[in-house]
């Protein structure tokens, strides 16, 4: 009886708390959401830290300071304060990301799993688009979206999550293919459920490891991918503080300031390392048969 | 086998109209004005009509890609709004700046990222495979722009092996860029070989192989990595398009005179005929790759090449390996 016990209270335990336990066992996972958390601190309390004054107004005679006691990161060529500008860029580098992956995910897994349920033409309809879609390189759809609308935050993070879709799509497709052959879904049709219904209520939930897992992944490449569209002079425009941005900015003086390029190079580093992590961790701890195999 | 081929060149032609369509459209979703951009802002607003008329800008939207369409057609790509060099002459004197840098980047990134994916696979666990393993997370999460940055410091401005930009130093200036365009690919290239060969080296086959007293790296070089191709096929096919794309962005940094960089300016001027013509020679150099990955599949795999010859189910067959 009494060892009985515990393992009826291991069964009771939903799948969220058993991912949650392994995720905390992870070392790395912990090392990368405590990172997330520090980021996300400074993009919600920025105002607090610094005011954002600090970032954008002028200051010719602080210009092109070293890092040092008085300015830590160091100033810009306009003489701003760079730890002001990485504190408020990253509002805008992880909003872009989170905003663009948001669409992605909507879209993606609507068109992913009604393709999978409906199967037969529809899904062949819908594969065959998302199969031109990709036959371009996304960063050139990305770019030809920009051409479109102009250039700018919201702009850009239309075009990137735009440009994603197909990606998206297709890797929860496959994920809904393995669900809907299922015999609860063919039970939920017999009593007469409707197709969005069994979507909702029956595919999307079995899938929403994998969709979690993907979007995790999925915001650091789209960070990069903000980032490097600033850099390009495509996103964000200044004197907007966006990490990317604040490296092209600093191209004209980075032979002898090099703290220009590599602080927020860092910065973007180990956001986009720590999210990676996370997500090799939620894969790990979703499906540990899979561990430590990618 | 040969009717297959046939059949997705032949795909090529709709999905291209179907592509450029969707572009056109996108590109035309605010107004422009080429005729005040070519004329500038000297000309009077009679000049810009009657040049917007001659290029048949006045026209309805739809009319105007049928138009595009038709010159296009007749190998008329039309002109740029800026320079006004014909874009065919443009794109063919940039291309093979953009293709040398692509093909270089992955040669490397495969010459790198395979041999050393099969080491940590061989290995697992050892200090060779963690410690490789990590650095390739880094190197992941490193964007490319900033590498390249990085390395340009360090080797061009600081100890001046390298020149910083430009394509006059011969091979030396190939170096950087190529560097870092294809050290972010060796590092997926080695997670994903790592990973297809621990499948593998789990399957029985490999045991059997064992079992018969086939040497380590006859079980390790002919069974698992054999069936690990398949995989690393496909990610190569798709890596290609992201290729292209990194060199648009390696392109910006080391101002290589390649089809990205002028994709970019194209892009930030809103030149409608070069975007469209660039888009045109990436989006068909894309999809015949795909096809050549997909004929070299049937040659690695007896398996794929058996259904080709029966003719059945080949393209779900195709599919379902490329989404898995």
């Amino acid at each position: 009886m009494s060892t009985a016990t515990p393992k009826k209270a291991v069964r009771q335990n939903s799948q969220f708390r058993e991912v949650t336990r392994r995720l905390f066992r992870n070392k790395k996972a912990i090392f990368a959401m405590i990172v997330i958390s520090l980021l996300l601190f400074m993009v919600i309390f920025a105002d607090l830290i610094v005011p954002y004054s600090k970032a954008i107004d002028l200051n010719i005679p602080n210009r092109l300071k070293d890092p040092g006691k008085d300015f830590w990161f160091g100033t810009d060529a306009q003489g701003r304060d760079l730890f002001a500008r990485i504190i408020h860029g990253s509002r805008i580098s992880l909003m872009m990301g989170i905003f663009a992956t948001l669409i992605q995910a909507t879209c993606g897994t609507i068109l992913g799993t009604t393709a999978a349920y409906l199967g037969g033409k529809a899904d062949n309809i819908i594969m065959r688009i998302l199969d031109m879609w990709m036959a371009i390189p996304s960063l050139l759809i990305t770019l030809a979206i920009i051409a479109g609308l102009g250039v700018g935050v919201p702009q850009m993070i239309s075009a990137i999550g735009f440009g994603g879709i197909p990606c998206f799509a297709r890797v929860l497709r496959a994920a809904a293919l393995g669900v809907v052959s299922q015999e609860y879904i063919e039970s939920a049709r017999a009593l007469g459920a409707s197709g969005p219904r069994i979507i909702r209520k029956y595919v999307i939930p079995n899938i929403v490891s994998q969709i979690l897992i993907q979007a995790t992944v999925n915001i650091s490449g789209t960070i990069l991918l903000g980032a490097t569209l600033s850099f390009l002079g495509l996103g964000a425009q200044p004197p907007t503080p966006e990490w990317g941005a604040i490296l092209s900015q600093g191209l004209g003086d980075f032979q002898y300031h090099p703290h220009l390029v590599t602080i927020p190079g860092i910065f973007l580093a180990i956001t986009a390392l720590s999210i990676n992590i996370l997500g090799d961790a939620l894969r790990d701890a979703f499906d540990p048969k899979l561990k430590g195999k990618a | 086998m040969l009717r297959f081929v046939a059949k997705r060149i032949l795909m090529i032609i709709p999905t291209m109209l179907v592509v450029t369509l969707v572009v056109f459209l996108l590109i035309n979703i605010t107004p422009s004005n080429p005729g005040r951009i070519i004329l500038g802002g000297d000309a009077t607003e009679e000049q810009v009509a009657q040049l917007n008329h001659e290029l048949g800008y006045d026209l309805p939207l739809l009319q105007r890609y049928g138009k595009w369409l038709w010159d296009a057609l007749h190998g008329d790509f039309g002109q740029s709004y800026y320079t006004r060099r014909d874009v065919f002459e443009e794109i063919g004197a940039r291309l093979p700046y953009t293709l040398k840098l692509t093909l270089l980047s992955l040669g490397f990134a495969l010459l790198i990222g395979l041999p050393l994916g099969v080491l940590c696979a061989t290995k697992q666990y050892s200090i060779a495979d963690h410690s490789l393993s990590t650095l390739s997370m880094f190197l992941a999460a490193m964007p490319a722009f900033w590498l390249g940055l990085l390395l340009m410091l360090q080797f061009a401005l600081a100890w001046t092996w390298f020149p910083a930009g430009g394509v006059t130093g011969g091979w030396k200036s190939w170096v950087l860029p190529t560097a870092t365009l294809c050290v972010g690919y060796a590092a997926s290239y080695l997670r994903y070989t790592r990973s297809a060969m621990l499948d593998n080296t789990r399957q029985d086959y490999v045991r059997t192989a064992m079992s018969k007293g086939c040497s380590g790296a006859s079980v390790t070089w002919k069974h698992a990595f054999r069936n690990s191709l398949m995989t690393l096929v496909t990610l190569t096919g798709m890596s290609l398009s992201n290729l292209m794309g990194g060199a648009i962005v390696i392109e910006s940094v080391f101002s290589i005179p390649g089809l990205g960089l002028m994709g970019v300016t194209a892009i930030r001027r809103k030149d409608v005929p070069q975007v469209m013509a660039s888009l045109v020679v990436l989006g068909v150099f894309f999809m015949v790759m795909m096809i050549i990955v997909d004929i070299v599949y049937a040659y690695i795999d007896p398996r794929i090449r058996a259904k080709y010859q029966a003719g059945q189910y080949r393209n779900a067959r195709i599919k379902k390996e490329a989404a898995e």
